[in-house]
């Protein structure tokens, strides 16, 4: 840069710091599920699991989605799969009052983080998982879909459904201070802790909005909960009467998650996994598991460790040397105990090998 | 496991091109979405077009004839595929979302993104042309010759471009400098 002007350090920095924050969520397997080149003989079998459906149904209901859980929630209403690459008039029309910060069109798909509430040695604590769903523009486009996919369930079965049967979420508007969540559910009182929910998991559920709204917004801003409309002092239990916080994250998060790869993967090649951890001295084991048998292992390192989360990322693994068939993808916090101490935390992906 | 979703056909192998674009992506997936953001704002408009650019780089691998530049393809495919989803939605640039002011007493990080949120918004309202130069100028640090190459376009109008979409840029930014 020496034939343009010096002087304009000002603009440098400005369009810097304006994509500053921009953290966009890993893409290589969509990246690389787009460019696989296909078997010469035209064996093409694109085999499309109840998961894909399931993925569209949220798609489809991204606005207002009500905890469907049972037999055959999975083959519920499944969008138009042309409407994912459309961008014409969206469900987010019928957001009605989930306030004009959502109500904009066209709409575009995003990979967002979600949180799921799961168990580790240290009591309820939350994963993320990535979920593509349809969105509206803008920054508070993403918040009502992350919510609803919360309130609806995992890829991953290991992780737990908290919320009630029913509960149902609208967004009702964003400042640039907080935003405004509105929870209601026709059959149960949400301020009430549900029977057979501990406190614990309560404040796990609650924080599993609060992580996934600010995962949206890609921004910390507190979250204000109404429950039916109306300000609450309680939800599931827990004090919420003012706008809530992010919990600390070592204190709130699983110390390990796996971003890469997504639950039911197929692994045609060499593969990395990736997630965020914070483990001992920043190493994060990993196993490849048939059934309880470890047929392959070796770990990954942090950019970090102690103070919070930190990215990890494998080398290339590669499978070429397994038979076909389903494995279990674990990485685990290093447990430099021995076992004397909690145990490692752990986080898992069903992945399937074809050759 | 609730299901099987099978993303990629069976009988895949990872060829030179997988390979290079994997290299490609840990180096520069985020810093070509952060490109992206600037010329079409949306972030997960970006992310698609940052996808797609990675995409059609990797389908024409064997055609590229010289490997080394592949991050420029990528930066090229990248400008190129922004300009034309923002032509295709021509609408989004007149709804850029308009979240309420801040509330009073907003806190240090709020005023941050309110001057990020009025760069983006700033950027939004320049000519296509103006937007990309001071985009590769001030952010890749670009020279003129660069962009010019970059954009396929003379290194006189990369100068016109530069000065007029500057100085609009320091008018519309006047409060957050």
């Amino acid at each position: 840069m020496n034939d343009l002007d010096t002087h304009d350090d000002d603009l440098r920095t400005l369009l810097h710091d304006a994509v500053s924050d921009v953290q966009p969520e890993p893409a290589l397997h969509r990246i690389r599920s787009r460019t696989a080149t296909r078997p010469q003989h035209g064996a093409r079998t694109w085999l499309v699991g109840l998961a894909a459906a399931a993925t569209a149904a949220a798609i489809a209901g991204v606005v207002v989605v009500t905890t469907q859980r049972g037999p055959g929630s999975d083959s519920g209403p499944v969008a138009s799969p042309t409407a994912s690459t459309s961008a014409g008039p969206s469900a987010s029309t019928s957001a009605g009052p989930s306030a004009s910060a959502t109500a904009t069109v066209p709409s575009t798909e995003r990979a967002l983080g979600i949180y799921y509430v799961g168990d580790t040695p240290q009591g309820p604590r939350l994963y993320r998982e990535f979920h593509r769903l349809r969105v509206a523009d803008g920054v508070a486009g993403a918040v009502g879909p992350a919510i609803a996919q919360a309130l609806d369930r995992a890829d991953d079965s290991d992780y737990r459904d908290l919320w009630p049967d029913g509960t149902r979420a609208s967004v009702r508007g964003a400042t640039g201070s907080d935003v405004t969540v509105s929870l209601s559910n026709a059959t149960l009182d949400l301020r009430d802790r549900p029977a057979g929910t501990s406190a614990a998991d309560a404040e796990a559920a609650v924080q599993q909005l609060v992580y996934t709204t600010q995962a949206a917004l890609q921004q910390r801003l507190p979250v204000r909960f109404l429950v039916d409309g109306q300000p609450s002092d309680s939800l599931l239990g827990v004090g919420v009467s003012g706008p809530v916080t992010n919990g600390p994250p070592l204190e709130t998060l699983a110390l390990v998650s796996i971003s890469e790869p997504p639950e039911g993967f197929e692994v045609t090649g060499p593969f990395r996994a990736s997630g965020v951890a914070s483990s001992f001295e920043a190493t994060v084991p990993w196993e490849i598991r048939r059934g309880d048998r470890v047929v392959k292992r070796g770990f990954s390192t942090a950019s970090g460790w102690m103070d919070k989360l930190y990215p990890w990322q494998t080398d290339p693994i590669s499978v070429a040397d397994l038979p076909e068939g389903t494995y279990t993808f674990v990485a685990s916090t290093d447990d430099p105990s021995g076992g004397e101490g909690a145990g490692p935390t752990s986080d898992t992906r069903t992945i399937v090998v074809r050759h | 496991m609730k299901a099987l979703l099978l993303t990629r056909p069976a009988g895949v192998t990872m060829t030179d091109a997988d390979a290079a674009i994997e290299a490609l992506y840990d180096a520069h997936y985020v810093g070509l979405v952060r490109l992206a953001v600037l010329l079409v704002r949306d972030h997960g408009t970006a992310e698609e077009v940052v996808q797609d650019a990675f995409v059609a780089v990797h389908g024409r691998w064997n055609r590229l004839d010289d490997h080394d530049r592949a991050l420029g393809y990528l930066r090229t495919a990248v400008v190129n595929k922004a300009r034309s989803v923002l032509r295709h939605r021509g609408v989004v640039a007149r709804n850029v979302p308009a979240l309420p002011p801040d509330a009073p007493g907003a806190d240090a990080a709020s005023l941050d993104s309110e001057r990020r949120r009025a760069v983006l918004d700033a950027l939004r309202t320049l000519p296509h042309r103006q937007r990309e130069v001071l985009a590769l100028r001030y952010y890749l640090d670009f020279s003129e010759r660069e962009i010019a190459e970059t954009l396929g376009i003379s290194q006189g109008a990369v100068k016109s471009h530069a000065s007029r979409g500057a100085a609009a840029l320091r008018h519309l930014l006047e409060a957050h400098r």
